[in-house]
């Protein structure tokens, strides 16, 4: 398609629901109250294993203003291998029995009168104990591997060519051991359900999720019913990062709801919030690699340990990493193994940058000290290994699309000052140090995994007076989405973004849609209402170019107006083709009728191929030799994002991962007790995330590649700020002061410990 | 025992006598409460009275020329930005102000509140004791003044009554040629301290050290005074080697424990790293550099 002038994609415009939430208007689900609604509160384990023999609600049940107890009795509901509430518990904080009372005082003081009677079980809380065959077992009906404790079964293996050969034929084999922390998605509004149901025996749920058809199919799988008795409402979501696609809590509340015939509140404390919202999980990577003394791979291999926690949902981390060992760079024999073990610690799941962030670290880890032993500078190892356009990625046995790559590696470079500033150990103050390191990224896209590869929707209504109402089907938490597909249906229609409104989700109205994740939702979203708003313009035109009486494809429209390309004074204005189809009516009352159903349209979108976004970053730092803490000083973030739509929606995202991904680094780690498994640090006030006033100067470098595969040739950027700034800090942390830290998160503890011991 | 902070009433007294009178009736049920940043995020279910203090004339900042007087009431906000603090000895109280939480937080939490939940972590008292700063308390009963360092009992623990207020700090005028520092270590911008530590050191005007005070935070139950460190620097002139030897013994005065925030280890060893920085920079200050 000839592209005309852009006049509202690529523009930098504020998101459409900037105000109220600047000004604290907005209504997200936990400021919702409905009339008679009753607040429900869980009780949780104080054990990481144990058996519950006896359970006895009657105390709690007469407490004044409690409504209604459930416990495993009621509410043995199991899907996968969790239940909604179990006779076993699986973790400290595992859920054991609910509350819905008239307050949430009355509902906490309900829970101390519950009286369980458990046996405790033997705990595991590490993934590596937890795979010796002498471990207890935490899942004895689930698949698990024969003599390997609590390893699920199957052990994903794959890769290509033959690793055993490739590390023959290397001048040198390097081996290591990194480990990444659990880190907690710090949403600021929690995790959070209001379940009502009507007379008719149908369900209204609102609640605070990524997902709104992923948790209508839990609701109906958990409750037995059919998915359109109920109906999903998602407000304004206060942040999602991965952690909100659903949970068990959510069948809970609706049971209580009706239990007690009474709206229910369920609603997460920020300790909750930190200990039972599948955390990013624990892991442990050994990494083998073979090079050439010219820095070219023979083989590298990776065995991946992914610790799930309590319940499977960090399975698809051991699944998925392999294909960021495989995709980024050239090397005939790679082979990767990811095992997923059971340990009785909070869940894993989904976190930005999902199954990428840790491995990345890893691997861009070693590749930096890889690069330092063979003495080639970082930047040209990664130049010269990096794949090439048209290389079949063995990952998906398709020809890569890398356009971008090197960019952003050149760029970031330049904007650092890299061939300046590497390997100067620059002194500062006496005791600090001063150093630069890098790492790069590549990510998920649609196309990637055949099982990710959902088609996005979107339908557009036309209004009278030439509004637009548009409906998708994937959420907006933040990210401004809603803003992005306004502009894109807004410049295919012609039309300015405030014709635009897009309304938040519910399922009885908007069309379906997935999961927002994977970087996924503006490349298939936004294609689909880009499809759904050409359907529009297409109508449009037809009406219009019996007015005009020119043919419809001599015609093009913007700023409200459709007009004739090559005489473009010669045009009408928008509403007044919509007018004009309507029906002549003598009641002023009566105008809209024909014109409302003449236009609009739904359209479906699937993206025709995975062609990765490239990423990379480089970190300049400060270490206090004394203290052994880091200051970052500076990051460059070069990401290839095919096109921006909203530059600062875009640039946004980045900033917001980079902060995210800085605390990773440095300071953000849920700790766990090591003999009870209780989570140390479930508050803010020592679970570590960085202020506004830690935050080092950014630079982010936008490179533009216009993608084939996605809408205007965007590619998804929620993610990719996140993936490489651990290991480009902990490069840039060698560089100042000698030593790799291989254990995130680097506290000053470790820096120093290996600053003596060096 | 309660298990949950559900105070039952709620008192908002408008005059220092009204407020007394309120500790005096409810005893050890009742707290006062000021800013509210440490009581209302720690929720002790023990309290069933709170005593809103807000509104009673108490802070303020003056200084009569003797003394310097800080109402305890005054938020780390006034503190930071009061003109009296912007040079001398005084200007750690402006610097450890600065230091202290964000902005949100500053204009809520009180100086009084800072000393009185009694942290082992907070960061007001070390500066109030190098300064030699005393407390004004009062009750019914009357008034005493208590120095900072008999202040404090342990963790979370003052020797106030729970009918007495704190009203006041009393901060004398430092002597010439004096110069202090204070050094704060957090995981991040916004954070309780690893580790505090704050010096006062005043010089002769020969050069030689008249005399030096030194004070750490969150290294035992209550702040403290590193003496063996203090006493070797009195009467000598200060050079590096024994800055180094003083840090050396404060942190050798220590007893830090380990938890989820840092080892023992390490709160022992920043000690050191602290005390040479706030030395260093309190001798130069002293000598007007
Ligand atoms: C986000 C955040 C950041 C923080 N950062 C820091 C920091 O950087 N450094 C630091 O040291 N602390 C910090 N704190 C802790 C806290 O804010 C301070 O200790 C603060 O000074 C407490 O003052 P307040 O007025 O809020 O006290 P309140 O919470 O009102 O009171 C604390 C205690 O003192 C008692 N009390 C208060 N005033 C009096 C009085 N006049 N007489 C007798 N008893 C009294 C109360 O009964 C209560 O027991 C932080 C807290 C938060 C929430």
């Amino acid at each position: 398609m000839s592209e005309k002038e852009l006049s509202v994609v690529g523009k930098p415009l504020p998101k459409i629901d900037a105000y109220e939430k600047a000004v604290g208007k907005a209504r997200y689900t936990v400021d919702l109250n409905l009339p008679g609604m009753l607040h429900a509160k869980i009780l949780r384990s104080p054990y990481a294993h144990a058996r519950i023999l006896k359970i006895d609600t009657s105390k709690a049940e007469r407490l004044p203003g409690v409504k209604a107890v459930l416990s495993h009795k009621e509410a043995r509901i199991i899907l996968g291998d969790e239940a909604v509430l179990d006779d076993k518990v699986r973790y400290v904080g595992d859920k054991v029995a609910a509350v819905a009372a008239t307050s949430e005082e009355a509902a906490e003081e309900a829970l101390e009168l519950i009286e369980v009677k458990y046996e405790v079980l033997p705990a595991v809380f590490d993934p590596e104990e937890a795979m010796k065959p002498e471990a207890p077992i935490i899942h004895p009906d689930v698949p698990l591997v024969k003599g390997k404790g609590n390893l699920r079964d199957p052990v994903f293996d794959y890769g290509v060519g033959d690793v055993e050969k490739g590390f023959k034929e290397a001048d040198y084999v390097f081996e290591n051991r990194y480990t990444t922390q659990r880190q907690a998605h710090c949403c600021l509004e929690p995790d959070v359900g209001i379940a009502s149901w009507d007379p008719s025996g149908k369900l209204t749920y609102w609640t605070s999720v990524q997902g709104a058809f992923i948790v209508r199919g839990i609701l109906a799988r958990g409750l037995n019913m059919p998915e359109n008795m109920i109906r999903v409402i998602v407000p304004p979501v206060g942040g999602g990062f991965g952690a909100k696609y659903g949970r068990l809590e959510d069948v809970l509340c609706a049971l209580l709801a009706k239990k007690t015939g009474r709206p229910v509140k369920l609603e997460c404390s920020r300790e909750e919030e930190f200990v039972t919202t599948r955390v990013r999980s624990y892991s442990v990577f050994w990494t083998k690699t073979g090079v050439k003394k010219d820095g070219t791979f023979t083989a590298r291999y990776v065995r991946a340990i992914i610790d799930m926690g309590a319940y499977a949902y960090g399975i698809y981390m051991a699944q998925r990493a392999g294909a960021w060992l495989i995709t980024p760079y050239s090397c005939p024999n790679c082979r990767y193994e990811g095992y997923a073990v059971y340990t009785n610690t909070p869940s894993s799941g989904a976190f930005r940058g999902f199954s990428s962030v840790p491995i990345h670290f890893a691997l861009e880890s070693e590749i930096n000290r890889i690069a330092e032993e063979l003495g080639i500078d970082p930047l040209e190892f990664r130049m010269k290994n990096r794949r090439k356009t048209g290389e079949i990625n063995p990952y998906n046995n398709v020809p890569i699309d890398a356009k971008g790559f090197d960019e952003c590696m050149v760029k970031g470079a330049e904007r650092i000052g890299w061939r300046r500033k590497r390997g100067r150990r620059e002194k500062v103050e006496g005791v600090k140090r001063r150093g630069v390191g890098m790492a790069i990224s590549v990510h998920f896209a649609p196309a990637l995994h055949p099982d990710m590869l959902v088609p996005g929707v979107a339908e557009i209504n036309v209004n009278a007076d030439g509004t637009i109402h548009l409906l998708i089907g994937v959420t907006d938490i933040g990210q401004g989405i809603n803003t992005t597909c306004a502009q894109i249906a807004a410049e295919e229609l012609g039309v300015r973004l405030e014709d635009v409104t897009v309304s938040n989700i519910d399922t009885d109205v908007n069309p379906w849609g997935w999961l927002v994740a994977a970087s996924s939702t503006l490349m298939q979203t936004g294609g689909a209402v880009r499809a759904a708003a050409a359907k529009v313009k297409k109508q449009l035109f037809e009406h219009a170019a019996k007015m005009l009486e020119v043919p419809p494809e001599e015609l093009e429209a913007k700023d409200r107006r459709i007009y004739v390309k090559k005489e473009s004074e010669r045009g009408i204005e928008i509403s007044d083709v919509i007018r004009q189809a309507g029906a002549p009516s003598i009641s002023p009352y009566f105008v809209d009728a024909k014109a409302a159903y003449t236009f609009g349209a739904k359209a479906t979108y699937t993206v025709p191929m995975y062609i990765p976004p490239w990423g990379a970053q480089f970190a300049e730092i400060e270490v206090d030799t004394e203290t052994g803490q880091v200051k970052v000083l500076r990051l460059v973030a070069a990401h290839d994002v095919g096109k921006a739509i909203n530059v600062s929606i875009v640039e946004g995202q980045i900033e917001g991962s980079l902060q995210n991904s800085i605390g990773y680094a440095l300071t953000e780690e849920l700790m766990l007790d090591k003999t009870t498994g209780q989570v140390l640090n479930p508050d803010f006030l020592d679970y570590k995330i960085l202020h506004t006033t830690d935050m080092p100067k950014i630079d982010v470098i936008l490179v533009e590649t216009n993608s084939p595969a996605g809408v205007f040739g965007a590619k998804g950027v929620g993610e990719m700020g996140h993936i490489p700034t651990a290991a480009a800090i902990a490069d840039a942390v060698y560089d100042a002061v000698g030593v790799r830290i291989k254990e995130l998160p680097l506290t000053p503890e470790k820096i120093l410990k290996a600053l003596r011991e060096r | 025992m309660r298990k949950f902070f559900r105070p039952r009433e709620y008192f908002k007294p408008e005059t220092l006598e009204e407020a007394l009178n309120l500790l005096a009736k409810y005893g050890e049920s009742a707290r006062p409460i000021a800013g509210g940043t440490d009581l209302l995020v720690k929720k002790p279910p023990e309290v069933e009275y709170l005593i809103d203090i807000a509104s009673l004339p108490l802070d303020y900042i003056k200084n009569d020329g003797e003394y310097l007087k800080i109402g305890s009431l005054s938020t780390f906000h006034s503190i930071e930005t009061s003109s009296l603090f912007k040079e001398g000895a005084y200007r750690i109280l402006a610097e450890s102000a600065h230091d202290f939480g964000q902005a949100t937080v500053k204009n809520m939490a009180t100086i009084g509140g800072n000393v009185c939940s009694a942290v082992p972590s907070a960061d007001f008292p070390p500066v109030l004791m190098v300064l030699d700063a005393k407390a004004k308390i009062v009750s019914l009963a009357g008034e005493r003044i208590v120095s900072m360092e008999e202040f404090f009992a342990g963790v979370r623990k003052t020797v106030l009554r729970s009918d007495e207020l704190l009203v006041e700090f009393q901060i004398p005028k430092p002597p010439p040629h004096t110069g202090a520092a204070f050094y704060k270590l957090g995981r991040t911008s916004v954070d309780i301290a690893l580790v505090n530590a704050a010096a006062r050191i005043t010089l002769r005007s020969d050069g030689v050290c008249e005399d030096a005070r030194i004070a750490l935070g969150a290294v035992a139950p209550t702040p403290i005074r590193a003496k063996g460190a203090e006493k070797l620097l009195r009467k000598k002139e200060i050079d590096e080697a024994l800055v180094e030897e003083a840090s050396q013994t404060a942190s050798e005065e220590t007893k830090p424990i380990s938890d989820v925030r840092s080892s023992a280890e390490y709160r022992k060893e920043m000690s050191k790293v602290l005390v040479k920085r706030v030395l260093q920079k309190s001798l130069k200050r002293a000598k007007g550099e």
